[in-house]
C-alpha cells in the first residue's frame, strides 16, 4: 500500500465499535424520553415545568442560548484557522464545523420547545415584527445555519470522492458519497469553485457569527430588568461563546483522538495551541465578567445590590462560585503552564469549562427573573423560586442527547480529518496534480 | 275520630298549599318624569322587589299606564314591560292645548293582575315647563345662561339648575352644584377654562329636578371647547407598531444585509451546483 | 285615589344621570347591534336622534330606544378583529389611582376576575403592600396594566400578538400569541399572565348569564387560551357599553377614576365626574417608574391625608394569593 492508500484506510470512517453502538443507543434514548416528555408538555401545558409568571424563562432558555454559544466554535477555529492558512488546524476544522452545526440546528430546535404554542410555529414568518429581537434572531439562526452547513460541506466534496472509490465494495455507502460528492473530479474549474467558495463562506462566516452572539445578548439586553439591561451583555456573550466553543471543541477532539486512535494526527502540538486559545479566551472573559458582576458592586443601586447580593452570598452562591471559580479561575490557572496544556489535563478542564458554562447561562437567565421592579406579591409561594422539573430535565437531556447524535451520526459516515488535505500537506497525493496552496 | 283526622290533614294541605296561592312579591314601583326640551316627555319607571335583603330587578313585567283627568275619570294610556335591569319607559305626547291656568298632569303606573306581583300602583304629578338655555359670550368670558318659565310663559323664580358639560362617562358640573333662578327665572353661569371637546363642541346641559316638574333638561351644543388635537402614535411608524408600520431604518438597513448575506448564500449554493455540472465539461488529464 | 309611599328620590342629579346613562347603556345592550332592527318594537316614537358609534361615527336611532339619546355608544358584541385593534378614534383613555384611599378591600380584584373569568393563581389587578424603605410609611398599591404609550411589550412582541390601538388600550390577540413570552419579560410592571394549562373557564363563564358569547381581544380572558398571554384591557368590553371599567365601579373607597384623557375628565365609581388635570395638579399626580420612559396610562395619586389606616388593610392582605378559588 502506498503511503496514501495508508492514510486513507486510517482516515476513512469506520463501523463503530461495541462502545459506539451502546453509545448512539444510548442518546437514541435519551433522545426518545425527551420526546415523551414533550409530547406530555404539549398536551397538559407547560404547567410541566417549574416556569411560572415570574420565572418565566427557564431552563429551556438557558439551554438555548448555551447551544447558540457552542456554534460559535464552527466561525472561530474554521474561518479564523482556514483564513490565516496555519497547516495545524487542519485535523481540527471538520470536528468544529461539525459540532457548530449541530449547536445551531439544536439552537433552532430548542427554542421551538420553549414556545406556549409551538403549532403557531409559521406566525414567526406571516406576521413577522422587525422591531423584534426574536424576529432577528429567528433570521440570524436560519443564516447560520445555511452557512455552517456550506462551510462544512464545501471542503467535504474532495474527500468524499475519496470515499466513493475507498467503499467501492459496499454499494449502499458507495452510491451515497458519489452523490453528495457532486461528481468531483478534481478538474480545475471544480477546485477553482470550491476554493473560492470556501474563502468566501470563511469570510461571510466570522460577521454572521459575531452577529448572532449579539442578537442572542440582546434578547436579554433589551429589557429593563436588573441583570440584563446591560450594555456589556453584547461583548460578554461573544467572549463567552468562545470558551465555550474552544471547550467543545477540545472535549470531543480529545475523545475521538482516543477512539479513533488518531495520535499521528492529533498530536499533543494540537493540544497545546488549543489550551493556549482556551486560556486566551478566558482572560477575554473574565475580563468581561469583572465588568458585568464586579463593577455594579461599586455603586450599588437596591435593585443591582439585590440581584448580586443573591450570586455572591446568597441563594445563588454555591453555582456562581462554581462557575466562576471552576469554569473560569481554575482554567487560567491551569492552562497558562504548559503541564496543563498536556491532552488528558486539558481534557477534565475543557469538561469542566462546558459543564460551568451551561450553568452559567442558567445564572444569566434565572436570577435577574426573581429580582422584578415591581415586588413579588400575590402568587403562590413556589413560584418565588425555581429549580427545573422532570420534564425540564428529560427534555433539555433529550437536546443534548440529539446534539451528541448529530455529532455522532456524521463522525460515523465523514471523515473527521479532511483526508485529501492531509494527503496533500504531506505531500503523498497519487497524482501530484497542483492546486494553489 | 277519623273526620277529625281528615279534617287536620286537609287544613294541614291547604296551610302548606295557601303560601303558594299568597305567594306574591311585593314590588317597589319608582316613577319619574323626565323631559327634554324639543322632545316628548317620558316616564321613567323601575320596578324592583326584595330578595333576601337585595334588591333585585322585576323583569318582563308588564305595567299598564293611565292617565288622571279628574279626580273620578282615569284614561288607560298604554302599556310597558320592564328590561332585564326592570327599567320601561313610557312617552308622553305633547297635548296641543294651551290653558291659563297651569295644567297639573297625573299619571298611574300600575301592577295588575300579575301572576307573580302583588298589585300596586305609583303616581307621577308634573307641570309642563319650558327652558331655554345658550352659550353668550361678555368681555371675552363665556357664560350659560339659562331662563326657567312655566308653561304659560311666566318666570320661574327660586328653582335650583344645574349646569353640565356631557362627558364620555358622567358628565362633569360647570361651577357650583346648583344655581337658584332670579326673578326672571333665568341664571348666568361663568364657564373658565372651557373643557376639550371633539372639533371644539361641547354639549352642555341645564337641568331641573323638581318635585312640581319633573326631570327636565335642555341640550345644546356650544363650540367652546378647546380643539382636541390626537396624539396617538397609530399611525406613525414607530417601535411599537405592527409590520406595516415598521420604522424605515429599520426596513431599509437590515433587509440591506440580510439580502446581501442571503445573496452570497445562493451564490454559494449555485457553486455548488456548478461543481456538479461541471463534471461534464473537463476532462482530467 | 291614594297615593303610595313616595320613593325617596336620590340626592344627586349627577348620579341620577349616570344611571341613565348606565341605562342607556344597558338598554343598547340588550337591544343589541341591530340597532334598526327594532320596528316592532312598541316604544319607538319615529323620532330619530344621533348616537355616536364606537368607531366615532353617528348613526340614528329612535329615540324611544334610547334612554339619554345624546350621551350612548354602540355596544361591542361584534366588533370586528380589525376594529378591536384599531380602537376608538378620538380618545385617550387614563385611569387614576388615588393612594390615599386604598384600604386593600379587594373588590377591584375580585370584580376583575370574575368578569374576566380569570382561573389562574395570577390576578391581573393586583394590591401591592409597598414600601420603599424602611424610613418611609407603607402603603396599599393597586397596580393593573399600565398600558403604556410606549410599550416595551408591544415592540418586542415577535408575532404582533398584542398592539397598541388608537385609543391609547393595550390588548393581546390569544389568537396570534406564540406564547414565546417575550413581552412578560420586557413588562417592567411584571401585569402580565401566562396560561401554564388550559384554563378551563368552563365553569366559571357559565355561571355568568351576561357574558357576551364572541371571543375578542376587546374582552380579555373571554376565553383565554392554553399558552398565551393574558393582562388587564381597560375593559373595552364596558366602555362600549358607556360603562366604567369594572375595578373603579366595585371600588366601596372609589380609589380609580378612569376616563378619556381628550375630554380631560376622569369619573370615579359613584359616578362623579372630575377634571383630569386639575385633579392632577391638586393632587401631584404621577406615574409608576416615570425615568423608564414607557409613559404609562395610569396615574397615582400620592397616598396624604389617608382616608383610613395602613394596617386596616393587613387583614385582607395574603401575600400567596391574588385569585380565591
Amino acid at each position: 500500500m502506498t503511503k496514501y492508500e495508508e492514510l486513507v484506510a486510517e482516515l476513512a470512517p469506520r463501523k463503530f465499535n461495541k462502545m459506539g453502538v451502546i453509545w448512539t443507543i444510548g442518546l437514541v434514548v435519551v433522545v426518545l424520553i425527551g420526546i415523551a416528555a414533550y409530547i406530555d408538555q404539549i398536551i397538559k401545558g407547560q404547567i410541566v415545568t417549574d416556569m411560572r409568571d415570574y420565572v418565566l424563562w427557564g431552563v429551556y432558555i438557558s439551554n438555548f442560548v448555551f447551544f447558540v454559544a457552542i456554534s460559535f466554535v464552527g466561525s472561530l477555529t474554521a474561518a479564523i484557522l482556514r483564513l490565516t492558512n496555519k497547516t495545524w488546524r487542519t485535523p481540527l476544522v471538520r470536528i468544529a464545523e461539525i459540532i457548530a452545526l449541530a449547536a445551531i440546528i439544536m439552537a433552532g430546535i430548542t427554542i421551538v420547545l420553549d414556545m406556549g404554542r409551538p403549532d403557531r410555529l409559521l406566525n414567526l414568518f406571516i406576521h413577522a415584527r422587525l422591531q423584534s429581537p426574536i424576529t432577528w434572531d429567528v433570521i440570524i439562526i436560519s443564516t447560520y445555519i445555511a452557512i455552517s452547513a456550506l462551510i462544512l460541506y464545501f471542503p467535504l466534496l474532495p474527500d468524499l470522492a475519496i470515499l466513493k472509490d475507498y467503499f467501492k465494495d459496499n454499494a449502499f455507502l458507495s452510491k451515497w458519497y458519489r452523490i453528495l460528492s457532486l461528481k468531483w473530479e478534481g478538474s480545475t474549474l471544480q477546485w477553482a469553485i470550491q476554493k473560492k467558495s470556501i474563502k468566501v463562506v470563511a469570510l461571510l462566516i466570522i460577521p454572521v457569527a459575531l452577529i448572532l452572539q449579539t442578537v442572542d445578548a440582546w434578547l436579554f439586553s433589551t429589557t429593563f430588568r436588573i441583570g440584563w439591561d446591560s450594555t456589556n451583555l453584547g461583548p460578554y456573550f461573544i467572549a463567552g461563546a468562545m470558551v465555550v466553543g474552544v471547550g467543545s471543541l477540545i472535549s470531543v477532539m480529545f475523545v475521538l483522538r482516543k477512539s479513533y486512535k488518531l495520535e499521528k494526527y492529533i498530536t499533543e502540538l494540537h493540544f497545546d495551541k488549543m489550551g493556549q486559545l482556551l486560556v486566551f479566551a478566558c482572560l477575554i472573559y473574565l475580563y468581561f465578567n469583572i465588568n458585568e458582576y464586579l463593577l455594579p458592586a461599586f455603586t450599588a443601586p437596591k435593585a443591582e445590590e439585590a440581584h448580586l447580593q443573591e450570586l455572591f452570598t446568597g441563594h445563588y452562591a454555591p453555582m456562581f462560585w462554581f462557575v466562576t471559580i471552576g469554569g473560569l479561575i481554575i482554567p487560567i490557572l491551569v492552562l497558562i503552564f504548559p503541564k496543563g496544556r498536556k491532552p488528558f489535563p486539558l481534557f477534565i478542564i475543557a469538561i469542566l469549562v462546558v459543564v460551568t458554562s451551561w450553568w452559567k447561562r442558567y445564572l444569566i437567565v434565572v436570577p435577574a427573573l426573581l429580582h422584578p421592579f415591581v415586588p413579588i406579591q400575590g402568587v403562590p409561594e413556589s413560584w418565588h423560586s425555581y429549580f427545573p422539573s422532570l420534564h425540564e430535565w428529560a427534555i433539555v437531556s433529550g437536546t443534548l442527547a440529539a446534539a451528541l447524535l448529530i455529532i455522532t451520526i456524521l463522525i460515523r459516515y465523514l471523515p473527521i480529518i479532511p483526508i485529501h488535505r492531509t494527503a496533500k500537506e504531506m505531500g503523498i497525493l497519487p497524482n501530484e496534480k497542483s492546486e494553489e496552496s | 275520630m277519623r273526620a277529625f283526622i281528615y279534617t287536620i290533614l286537609l287544613g294541614f294541605c291547604i296551610l302548606m298549599l295557601s303560601p303558594l296561592a299568597q305567594a306574591k312579591e311585593k314590588a317597589r314601583l319608582s316613577v319619574d318624569y323626565h323631559k327634554i326640551m324639543g322632545e316628548n316627555g317620558m316616564l321613567f319607571i323601575n320596578v324592583k322587589y326584595k330578595v333576601e335583603k337585595k334588591y333585585q330587578p322585576a323583569t318582563d313585567l308588564q305595567l299598564n299606564i293611565y292617565e288622571e283627568i279628574n279626580e273620578d275619570s282615569i284614561v288607560h294610556r298604554g302599556q310597558v314591560i320592564t328590561d332585564y335591569k326592570g327599567n320601561a319607559q313610557f312617552i308622553i305626547k305633547a297635548k296641543g292645548v294651551v290653558s291659563d291656568e297651569l295644567v297639573k298632569y297625573k299619571y298611574l303606573v300600575r301592577i295588575e293582575n300579575d301572576e307573580v306581583f302583588k298589585d300596586a300602583e305609583k303616581s307621577e304629578k308634573f307641570s309642563e315647563v319650558n327652558l331655554v338655555a345658550e352659550a353668550i359670550e361678555k368681555d371675552s368670558v363665556h357664560y350659560i345662561s339659562a331662563e326657567l318659565t312655566d308653561a304659560n310663559g311666566n318666570p320661574l323664580e327660586g328653582e335650583k339648575l344645574q349646569v353640565i358639560v356631557q362627558r364620555l362617562f358622567a358628565p362633569l358640573t360647570i361651577g357650583e352644584s346648583s344655581y337658584k333662578t332670579d326673578e326672571d327665572g333665568a341664571i348666568l353661569v361663568a364657564v373658565e377654562d372651557p373643557l376639550p371637546g371633539i372639533d371644539g363642541n361641547l354639549t352642555f346641559e341645564v337641568i331641573l329636578e323638581s318635585r312640581s316638574y319633573g326631570n327636565v333638561k335642555v341640550i345644546f351644543d356650544a363650540p367652546i371647547g378647546k380643539l382636541i388635537t390626537d396624539q396617538s402614535t397609530f399611525d406613525k411608524r414607530t417601535m411599537w407598531s405592527p409590520p406595516n408600520k415598521t420604522p424605515l431604518f429599520l426596513w431599509i438597513f437590515p433587509n440591506i444585509v440580510i439580502l446581501g448575506i442571503w445573496i452570497v448564500i445562493v451564490t454559494l449554493m449555485i457553486n455548488l451546483f456548478k461543481i456538479y455540472k461541471s463534471n461534464k465539461q473537463t476532462k482530467q488529464s | 285615589m291614594k297615593e303610595d309611599k313616595e320613593i325617596p328620590k336620590e340626592n344627586s342629579g349627577r348620579r341620577k344621570f349616570l344611571k341613565l346613562g348606565f341605562l342607556a347603556g344597558g338598554a343598547a345592550a340588550m337591544t343589541g347591534i341591530g340597532l334598526n332592527a327594532l320596528a316592532d318594537d312598541d316604544t319607538t316614537t319615529g323620532e330619530k336622534v344621533k348616537v355616536l358609534t364606537s368607531d366615532g361615527k353617528t348613526v340614528l336611532v329612535d329615540s324611544g330606544n334610547i334612554e339619554n339619546p345624546n350621551c350612548a355608544i354602540a355596544p361591542a358584541h361584534s366588533v370586528s378583529r380589525a376594529e378591536a385593534r384599531e380602537g376608538m378614534p378620538g380618545k385617550k383613555f387614563v385611569m387614576v389611582v388615588d393612594l390615599a384611599k386604598c384600604r386593600n378591600a379587594l373588590k377591584c380584584q375580585d370584580a376583575c376576575n370574575k368578569h374576566h373569568y380569570v382561573t389562574g393563581k395570577n390576578a391581573w389587578l393586583k394590591v401591592y403592600k409597598m414600601q420603599e424603605s424602611q424610613e418611609t410609611a407603607p402603603y396599599w398599591m393597586p397596580m393593573t396594566c399600565q398600558h403604556c404609550d410606549q410599550p416595551a411589550c408591544v415592540t418586542v412582541c415577535p408575532v404582533d400578538a398584542t398592539f397598541k390601538r388608537r385609543d391609547g388600550i393595550v390588548l393581546i390577540d390569544n389568537e396570534q400569541c406564540i406564547g414565546c413570552r417575550f413581552c412578560m419579560a420586557a413588562c417592567p410592571y411584571s401585569v402580565r399572565v401566562f396560561n401554564w394549562s388550559d384554563p378551563n373557564q368552563g365553569a366559571a363563564m357559565s355561571a355568568d348569564a351576561d357574558h357576551a358569547p364572541e371571543n375578542s381581544p376587546e374582552h380579555a380572558g373571554h376565553k383565554s387560551i392554553k399558552g398565551t398571554v393574558d393582562k388587564c384591557d381597560f375593559c373595552p368590553h364596558m366602555i362600549r357599553q358607556g360603562e366604567l371599567p369594572h375595578c373603579v365601579t366595585s371600588c366601596p373607597n372609589d380609589v380609580f377614576l378612569f376616563g378619556d384623557a381628550y375630554e380631560d375628565t376622569v369619573t370615579n365609581g359613584s359616578g362623579q365626574s372630575v377634571r383630569l388635570s386639575q385633579l392632577l395638579e391638586d393632587k401631584s399626580g404621577y406615574r409608576y417608574m416615570e425615568g423608564l420612559g414607557t409613559e404609562p396610562s395610569v396615574y397615582y395619586l400620592p397616598p396624604v391625608d389617608r382616608t383610613d389606616n395602613f394596617e386596616d388593610g393587613l387583614e385582607d392582605y395574603n401575600e400567596f394569593q391574588s385569585v380565591k378559588p
